[in-house]
């Protein structure tokens, strides 16, 4: 099972981190980050990286500056 | 300035188009498609004759005829059960506004569960739906080529836009054939609401100059055609150009949007219950007046595409004036009413300037206006 | 019933008296305006007798709403010659509000040779105390010095030797909650030199033996309201990158898109940009001992505050934030971490905004009297600051000082402040805010990235300016613009809140004409003060220069300005 914001995505083999957000339906654009496993990824660089099974991924979505 | 314009839907245009709706919606690999429309269309002999043009292509269709004006959402999604029930794989809407949008909600919802207000705004992250092929019967919203549909929400009371790349349309079809038998004060209506749509979207704070080029020739040809088509239905090139113009301000609006003409009509029309297009123009000539102050050069095109002449000589509000006037003079061409005619009490005026400035159009707004100064507006346009 | 505090430097006299019936449903900036409008003549001298300098607290402290104790600091700028609202997180709001202090006025100049400490005691006592032994201290000594004296406990609003030197990017500095560090700032307009002229050192204040109730009209209803609100916020921080990893996050954004400052505000992209991103601090963090998601006052559920420790585990910054890693790192084409955290850490010990010393080195590299990315000499030059050298004193005065100084034709200012992390060309609507906000180039009075179409674009710019400025001045009011973010989904019922706390059945429009008035009343302030319509547009080279990295200038006209404020 992949955690997409505790949303749960069934693992499938080679599933790619565009595909688990994709059947999650969080929304992905210039103002996110992902945070997975305690690392940020972007998503134009690791969308078609395939994920682990077991993977937690949070979308973070930048709302204001600091 | 660094702009950008989207091309949306491909178009099929002229007399007899709409004898290639079933071919064409074979080409997609459709084979079961739902067919939206309402119940006045069926009346008029329009729905029947696609119906079958699709059958004899080897379609086989399940017919929706609930559309209702300003599309509620009750009946989108009972629409759905239907479709989806019946396992169709592509929707085909003939008609006005209303029933295009309905087609588009209807394709929101096929593969995103309800309600369809969860989706009001811009969607960049839904499911997609089915191929859609629109058949515009008015000229009109422009809705066949946009990437929006405007629901009512019946419990909440409001108005509002999905805005998503599953409300864009595979094929849009322009047969001005099937707009001859529509009535003069529709005529008149449903080509104000492309006027709207052509000024407006030039005046706004996202115009560029594809969207600018499209309304310029909407203007023009609205300027010279709609007369025609209002008091000559059967004038089958008046309404060809109107269908066009139609088009080409749908094409401009949607990616230069539309402000203060709109946020207004919406206000006014979901307070007083004034068709939608009526409801754009009744203060259309103040709007783009206003607009003049730092938008004079596209207020000045505004002019020379309705014939109405103007000093080199002359100010930005100067400009705005004789725009006014001349988008007035069209309007009462077409027995367009004012508030007035339409029995909206005066009193009212200035309790709804504040709806107006909360609606989310008004973000386009060339300049910021106050409310007071809206209620102004309203006022001058009261019974001109 | 609420109190202030009035401190008289001229005769060294502390005065508790009630809170004025006129302030007691305003509170932060709401309340700064509305003091400043009837008390501090506009056209004084911010270093001179007539200025004031006031504390205050959000409308609802004293409360369990998340947030509600950040202090918000005002008075006439030093820098900006106007109005100015700072607002600061740590623990002095959290005491404050415990003694039932609402506000402290610190009024008039010192006859005698200071400086002086306010301090606060535990029985609510307050007097002012001789500080000649802080004279010139850091605030990181001077914190230590004072919880050794007073307890570790004490909640220390304190100035360094900047504050004490009038510069003009002197800052004022409150300690974190937990581990003290003077490492919350409110750190924009010089406030700190305001502090000093003054001649007040600090403000120590003890956690009341009995602590203060806060009256309700309906103490049930608050409740009840206030738990639902602090859920939601609650929930929205689960998924807010500044609790998860800290404020730097939004360099994984900005560096992409172009709205990350570089060099100088060049209009550049910086390839180099996660050199001093997430993955770099989050690594850090890990390996070193360091610690996010730290509370900077007890109850905040967004808990973006972070202790950065050096290579050896050592402590070395807290507090290290966007706007010094961005300005002081690829706006000075630097990308090592390290070397930022000691920059953070030194300007928050002599006490100047970071803000302001970054752009100010910025300025002084483009015109070449450092190299872009020297790191040894820009802490070198920094340090000059604490030396009081001739150019110390420049630098002390911000970016401006320095530019005109060496003669650099592109100083990114607005009303002399300098510029926020934020490209102006690249989030238009945020470069509307610089131009318009009486606070002058101030980011957290409306960042308006990520809310129009496209952030360089001119769709709908001016609208989100107007919105958030209007938003920041209610977020800024009662709480923490961070909190604030996630109470969008249920905003309507910090009105209900308001009615629960002081009575009648107004509703959200009693804030939203609030933070209108607020506004208004902070231009109104700036124009009695002399400022003009020329005072709210960006530099010159903005609406000129290209930024390479988009294309874009700032095409925003000037009428589009000028009626931002029609309401």
């Amino acid at each position: 099972m992949i955690y997409v914001n505790e949303k749960e995505v069934p693992y499938k083999k080679n599933i790619t981190l565009a595909e688990a957000l994709s059947v999650s339906g969080e929304e992905v654009d210039e103002m996110t980050l992902l945070l997975m496993d305690g690392k940020v990824l972007s998503f134009s660089q690791h969308a078609f990286e395939k994920i682990e099974d077991g993977a937690k991924i949070k979308v973070l979505r930048v709302v204001s500056g600091g | 300035m660094i702009t950008s314009f989207h091309v949306f839907v491909p178009a099929l245009m002229g007399s007899g188009a709409s004898f290639r709706t079933g071919i064409k919606v074979r080409e997609m690999g459709c084979k079961k498609v739902l067919v939206v429309y309402d119940k006045g269309l069926k009346a008029a002999g329009i729905a029947d004759p696609i119906v079958e043009n699709l059958h004899s292509a080897g379609i086989e269709t399940v017919c929706f005829d609930g559309v209702l004006p300003d599309p509620p959402d009750t009946v989108v999604e009972d629409a759905v059960m239907m479709a989806k029930e019946a396992g169709i794989d592509g929707i085909v809407a003939v008609g006005g506004g209303s029933a295009i949008d309905s087609a588009k909600a209807i394709n929101v919802l096929i593969n995103n569960p309800p309600p369809i207000m969860k989706y009001f705004g811009v969607q960049k992250n839904l499911k997609p739906g089915v191929p859609m092929v629109f058949i515009p019967t008015t000229s009109g919203t422009g809705s066949e080529v946009t990437n929006m549909c405007v629901i009512s929400c019946t419990s909440l009371n409001k108005k509002d836009s999905v805005v998503s790349p599953v409300c864009v349309g595979k094929l849009a079809i322009l047969d001005p054939e099937l707009t001859l038998g529509l009535p003069p004060k529709m005529t008149a209506a449903t080509g104000v609401d492309a006027l709207a749509h052509a000024v407006e979207s030039m005046t706004g704070n996202q115009a560029n100059p594809l969207s600018d080029a499209l309304a310029r020739d909407a203007i023009r040809t609205i300027k010279e055609w709609l007369p025609v088509a209002y008091r000559d239905g059967s004038n089958i090139e008046a309404r060809e150009k109107m269908l066009l113009a139609s088009m080409f301000a749908g094409m401009a609006f949607t990616n230069g949007l539309v402000h203060l003409g709109h946020s207004i009509g919406h206000t006014i029309g979901a307070q007083f219950h004034i068709p939608h297009g009526i409801a754009c123009a009744l203060v259309l000539p103040e709007v783009i007046e206003y607009t003049a102050k730092t938008e004079w050069k596209k207020v000045l095109m505004i002019c020379e595409c309705l014939g109405a002449k103007v000093s080199p000589y002359a100010t930005p509000e100067e400009i705005g004036e004789a725009a006014r006037t001349a988008l007035r003079a069209l309007m009462k061409s077409i027995d367009i009413p004012n508030m007035k005619d339409l029995g909206i009490p005066a009193d009212a005026l200035a309790k709804i300037a504040p709806l107006i400035t909360a609606d989310t159009g008004f973000a386009l707004v060339p300049y910021r206006i106050t409310t007071a100064k809206v209620a102004d507006m309203l006022q001058h346009a009261y019974d001109a | 019933m609420w109190s202030k505090l009035i401190v008289d430097m001229n005769t060294l006299s502390v005065s508790r008296e009630p809170l004025d019936e006129d302030f007691r449903e305003l509170g932060g900036k709401g309340l700064i305006a509305q003091y400043m409008i009837k008390n501090v003549p506009p056209q004084c001298d911010p270093l001179g007798e007539q200025n004031q300098l006031i504390f205050c607290l959000g409308i609802f402290a004293g409360t369990s709403f998340t947030t509600a104790h950040r202090l918000s600091v005002g008075g006439k700028s030093p820098l900006t010659g106007g109005i100015k609202e700072s607002n600061v997180g740590g623990y002095a709001g959290t005491l404050l509000a415990e003694q039932g202090i609402k506000m402290i006025i610190l009024r008039g100049l010192p006859e005698k040779e200071g400086p002086s400490l306010l301090h606060i005691d535990s029985s609510g006592k307050a007097e002012l105390l001789d500080a000649a032994e802080y004279k010139g201290m850091g605030n990181y000594d001077l914190r230590e010095k004072l919880a050794g004296r007073f307890g570790e406990k004490v909640a220390t609003i304190t100035i360094g030797s900047a504050g004490e030197m009038g510069y003009r990017s002197a800052s004022i500095h409150v300690s974190e909650f937990g581990a003290g560090h003077p490492s919350r700032a409110a750190a924009r307009g010089g406030l700190g030199a305001v502090m000093g002229s003054k001649g007040l050192k600090a403000i120590v204040v003890e956690k009341p033996t009995e602590r203060f109730k806060v009256e309700y009209a309906d103490e049930g209803k608050f409740r009840e309201t206030c738990t639902l609100v602090n859920k939601v916020i609650a929930q929205g921080a689960q998924n807010d990158p500044f609790h998860n990893i800290g404020t730097i996050s939004t360099i994984e954004v900005t560096g992409a898109n172009g709205i990350l400052p570089v060099d100088n505000f060049s209009g550049k992209l910086f390839p180099a940009y996660q050199e001093v991103g997430a993955n770099k601090f989050l690594t850090n963090l890990a390996t070193r001992g360091g610690k996010n998601k730290l509370a900077c006052q007890p109850g905040c559920v967004v808990q973006c505050s972070n202790c950065y420790n050096d290579a050896n585990g050592e402590y070395l910054t807290s507090g290290f934030e966007y706007e010094t890693i961005a300005l002081f790192g690829p706006n000075c084409h630097i990308s090592d971490l390290d070397s930022i955290a000691r920059m953070d850490r030194f300007c928050d010990d002599i006490g100047v905004d970071t803000i302001e010393a970054a752009n100010a080195i910025a300025v002084a590299m483009e015109a070449g009297k450092l190299p872009w990315g020297d790191v040894d000499t820009t802490l070198a030059l920094l340090s000059e600051m604490k030396e009081a050298t001739e150019f110390g004193r420049i630098l002390g005065d911000g970016c401006e000082a320095v530019g005109k100084h060496l003669g650099c034709k592109r100083i990114p200012v607005v009303k002399h402040q300098a510029m926020a992390g934020y490209e102006p060309r690249n989030t238009k609507g945020t470069g509307i805010t610089y131009a318009t906000s009486p606070m002058g180039a101030d980011h957290t009075a409306g960042l308006t990235m990520g809310r129009a179409f496209d952030d360089a674009g001119r769709a709908a710019q001016a609208y989100a300016s107007n919105k958030l400025q209007v938003a920041m001045c209610i977020a800024d009011s009662m709480m923490c613009i961070f909190a604030f973010a996630h109470v969008v989904p249920v905003m309507p019922k910090l009105g209900e809140m308001m009615d629960a706390m002081y009575g009648g059945n107004y509703g959200f429009p009693r804030l939203a004409a609030m933070g209108v008035k607020t506004l208004l009343t902070e231009r109104g302030y700036n124009k009695m003060a002399g400022m003009t319509d020329a005072d709210d547009r960006l530099p010159e080279f903005f609406y000129k220069e290209r930024s390479v990295a988009t294309g874009s200038v700032f095409d925003i006209n000037d009428y589009e300005l000028e009626v931002l404020f029609d309401f």
